[in-house]
């Protein structure tokens, strides 16, 4: 467990300038948690993290459970919140998404079901500390 | 064999088709890229009966590779291969995605040896199972498991070689079995396997995931 940054942030610019530092550390085959309460802005920061990638047409996942993008990266954007129990992933054939190397992959409410979680990955913890003020924690997991 | 086999690999990355003449002959298709499978794999199919100008009616059955691999890759060989199969009445051979990769590999290697493979279930797990290569053949030492990658090591000592597609020391690159070595296997051990009762036919996932 490797502490990469905390940053308090007042603005929705500044989760956007969390986003692109965190975006410089990411490769290929890399895997994001995002944890954080409704509202506190999971989707919103993969957005624009996926900004700076070309992507522009990122959405909530919560519906559909994983997106997919295209850009100069392939990025699969997952939501847990909807989902009952973690067999249900496995119904979807979620390992081969997180088996593709040529993508990065982004999973929001991770914290639901741990048990599938690689073991080798980014969290990003974000808690609401006033109405735009957020605390935004990235820990990288080995 | 009295007819050629059609084969179908999907469990990998590598999408192949083959079709079997006779023991030594074979015509095989290999698409060596993530996620073209369900676009490429009729496509091959159509592609090899019409290079060897054959009809499905004229094979002697469809043999395909239910895993252990890719959950989507095994469902679409899998269909694809009940679909063909119940349209030109002929049946289905079930084979292992392992055993037909014993047989790939098997004649590079000296009898008496121990081999093993290691295919990716997720970045922390992997399918696993130890063979021995024998004067004729080879044979299954352990049953295919998941195990964590980390235990690999313990499991495999230095004499041994290891195939597969994770990152392992040494490890010999293999991203699915090309199909001509499914059919091989169906030919040389599949009699018993011949099956036209294939509607509940499932992949050999041996992670216990939940189908609908």
């Amino acid at each position: 467990m490797n502490i990469i940054f905390e940053n308090v942030v007042n603005s929705v610019k500044e989760t956007e300038k969390a986003a692109c530092e965190l975006s410089k550390l990411i490769t290929a085959g890399d895997v994001i948690t995002l944890i954080g309460n409704l509202g506190a802005g999971k989707t919103n920061f993969t957005k624009a993290f996926c900004k700076n990638f070309g992507i522009n047409d990122v959405v909530s996942p919560s519906f559909a459970i994983v997106n997919q993008y295209d850009g100069d990266f392939k990025i699969y954007h997952f939501d847990f919140y909807r989902l009952k129990n973690s067999k249900e992933l496995l119904d979807i054939g979620y390992y081969d998404y997180l088996n593709d190397d040529d993508a990065v992959t982004f999973i929001e409410w991770a914290d639901m079901f741990k048990d599938v979680i690689p073991s080798r990955h980014y969290e990003v913890k974000i808690d609401i500390l006033g109405d735009s003020k957020r605390k935004i924690s990235v820990i990288y997991y080995e | 064999m009295n007819k050629p086999i059609l084969a179908i690999g999907t469990a990998g990355k590598l999408c192949s088709v083959s079709i079997l003449l006779s023991h030594n002959d074979h015509i095989t298709y290999n698409y060596n890229k993530n996620q073209v499978h369900s676009e490429k794999l009729i496509i091959m199919v159509d592609s090899v009966l019409k290079e060897t100008k054959l009809k499905l009616t004229d094979l002697e059955a469809i043999a395909v590779s239910i895993g252990p691999g890719s959950f989507t890759g095994l469902r679409i060989g899998l269909s694809a291969a009940k679909g063909l199969a119940l349209g030109a009445e002929l049946p289905l051979i079930a084979v292992n995605e392992f055993d037909a990769m014993a047989v790939q590999v098997n004649s590079y290697l000296k009898p008496g040896i121990l081999f093993n493979f290691a295919v990716k279930v997720n970045s922390d797990e992997v399918y696993f199972a130890k063979y021995k290569r024998e004067e004729e053949f080879f044979k299954q030492i352990s049953a295919i498991e998941v195990i964590k990658l980390k235990e690999v090591a313990d499991r495999i000592s230095d004499d041994e070689v290891i195939f597969g597609n994770v990152k392992y020391p040494g490890i010999a690159s293999i991203n699915g079995v090309s199909a001509e070595y499914i059919a091989i296997w169906a030919s040389l051990f599949g009699k018993d396997l011949v099956t036209y009762n294939f509607d509940y036919l499932e992949p050999n996932y041996i992670k216990n995931f939940t189908i609908r």
